[in-house]
């Protein structure tokens, strides 16, 4: 395992040894500080911001999920990164078609259109995920069996 | 003073200690464990494992060595190479996402530095973490042809995918009595906690959903059978000039007079010889038809149906061999492969044609009038377009 452990950090570290010889030669020095900005930033944003988020989103979906239920909880989170990721793939591609392009043939999708409709379905679902979830948990309770299913 | 800046710093993080460990706290979840970080880990691992092999292809058929011969065959190769890049691109959003929320809490971890390999673990996962999401935004931006970075795409996306490459090797090797020990529990054994912000379940479910439904409704761009899901993607099958995309049109690439100009021909420069072949000329030597897809670098592509004289066929009615890479000039004035070089195992490929027309009817100007190359296997940047000069070197 030690063998093999320091292979793959003397491997990796050549890797990007490679990573830096490209930068240095096919990338003009005045360029470097904008790459460094973006990864930087690129951290900044992941770790101030959507990671925090998520996190909100969770401690939320804790306080819940004793009222509507496991199942209904976990649908609206799944459709909720379903939608997250769906828009992170369509926004750049609403962005670039308001810029324009001299090309015809780019962008041709009604992408804000079905970035909408992406969204009514995902909330469509969720919604009757927390319906259902929520009337099975109150008919649990109902039945003086709430403190033993919800955990 | 020493003792000073001692005082200082133990105060510091007398201070911070709380908070961190409150954060470490709040963002934790049992369902944040190292098997879902080694589980998630593996698959993104393996998507970036994708994106590096089929990228490095990419580059090496857009710069060859000239010791390393290319295959021509399948013709589709690249078609598919540079069609999985993409997807499995798009598919690393979800994965990455994944990843970084079952391992957020670490960031809060105290003491932040414990010795001094503590410290260059963590920078390495720095580097990690800022160069794939990096890596991945700007490829997504790419393949929509918006440049907002500043700084050039295909140099910068390849260099880092190098350090991405490599610091993902140094961060298996630093976390690999972790990993072997996940991949070593016996089947069966006890589950982790059950989870406080989401369930197992909801998060393994929620993100292959995600990683299923962004695959879905984008890779239609290049694969035919998903084209009907293509909702999100850059390019859609069928459309543009005779029903196919283009990636420079004539007017981007400088040549809307030159290409129509009823003087064009085409030189072919040998060592031996130099020839002028005008369109009629072109056209009066024996034509063959040929299905070669267009693939392009941003990931679409599509089949087409091709027609005209075989390279082959010309470079033998000039009396010329294909030993060393053929140089194709463009008419174009802009763009960077306005002049490109072409491997011989390429040039001696029967179904490499410089082709006149497609799908039916003469090229149209965009997709490259009079006269275009193309070839079996080749990204479309290589498919020059509007040819002025085809030039033998021995």
């Amino acid at each position: 395992m030690r063998i093999a452990r320091v292979l793959l950090v003397a491997a990796g570290l050549g890797l990007v040894g490679v990573g830096g010889l490209v930068l240095l030669d096919e990338v003009p020095p005045e360029r470097w500080l904008g790459i460094a900005v973006w990864v930087g930033s690129a951290i900044v944003l992941h770790d101030g911001v959507v990671a925090p988020v998520a996190v909100a989103v969770g401690l939320g979906a804790a306080r819940v999920r004793e009222r509507i239920g496991r199942t209904g909880v976990a649908v609206a989170q799944a459709a909720l990164l379903v939608g997250a990721v769906l828009t992170a793939i369509a926004l750049p591609a609403i962005i670039s078609q308001a810029r324009g392009n001299a090309n015809p043939t780019i962008l041709l999708g009604s992408y804000g259109v079905s970035l909408a409709v992406a969204w009514a379905v995902l909330a469509a679902v969720a919604a009757v995920a927390v319906g259902w979830s929520a009337e099975r948990e109150r008919a649990a309770r109902d039945h003086g069996e709430g403190t033993a299913r919800t955990k | 003073m020493a003792d000073l800046t001692g005082r200082a710093s133990a105060r510091l993080a007398a201070r911070l200690e709380p908070l961190a460990r409150r954060a470490h706290a709040t963002a934790s979840d049992p369902v944040k464990s190292s098997r879902s970080a080694v589980v998630i880990g593996r698959l993104l691992g393996a998507a970036f494992l994708v994106c590096f092999a089929t990228g490095l292809y990419s580059h090496l058929l857009q710069d060859p060595l000239p010791w390393l011969p290319l295959p021509t065959r399948p013709a589709g190769l690249y078609r598919f190479t540079q069609g999985l890049h993409v997807i499995t691109g798009i598919a690393a959003v979800p994965l990455l996402l994944a990843k970084l929320w079952a391992v957020f809490p670490n960031l809060f971890a105290w003491p932040p530095v414990r010795s001094l390999p503590h410290l260059l673990e963590r920078a390495s996962i720095a580097v990690l973490v800022g160069a794939s999401l990096v890596e991945v935004v700007i490829g997504l931006l790419n393949i929509v042809q918006w440049y907002p970075f500043p700084f050039s795409f295909r140099a910068t996306h390849f260099a880092l995918a190098w350090i991405v490459i490599g610091s993902l090797v140094v961060h298996v090797g630093v976390k690999l009595p972790v990993i072997v020990r996940v991949w070593r529990r016996t089947v069966g054994d006890a589950p982790d906690a059950a989870g406080r912000f989401v369930t197992r379940r909801a998060f393994v479910g929620g993100v292959a959903a995600a990683t299923a439904s962004a695959v879905l409704l984008t890779a239609g761009q290049s694969v035919d059978a998903l084209a009907p899901f293509n909702v999100f993607a850059a390019r859609r099958m069928g459309t543009g000039p005779q029903g196919l995309p283009v990636n420079r049109t004539a007017a981007q690439a400088g040549v809307t007079e030159t290409a129509v100009a009823p003087d064009w021909s085409l030189e072919v420069l040998t060592p031996a010889s130099m020839h002028a072949l005008t369109l009629d000329d072109l056209r009066r030597m024996p034509q063959s038809d040929v299905v070669l897809p267009i693939a392009c670098v941003e990931g679409w592509s599509q089949s087409a149906s091709w027609r005209g004289v075989r390279l082959v066929d010309l470079l033998a009615e000039v009396g010329a061999e294909p030993t060393a890479p053929l140089v194709f000039t463009s008419l174009q004035t802009r763009g960077a492969f306005g002049r490109t070089e072409m491997p011989p195992e390429y040039a001696r490929d029967p179904l490499t044609l410089i082709a006149l027309e497609l799908n039916g009817s003469a090229l149209h100007v965009d997709h490259g009038y009079p006269a275009r190359v193309i070839a079996p296997g080749r990204p479309g940047v290589m498919q020059t377009k509007w040819l002025r000069s085809i030039e033998v070197t021995a």
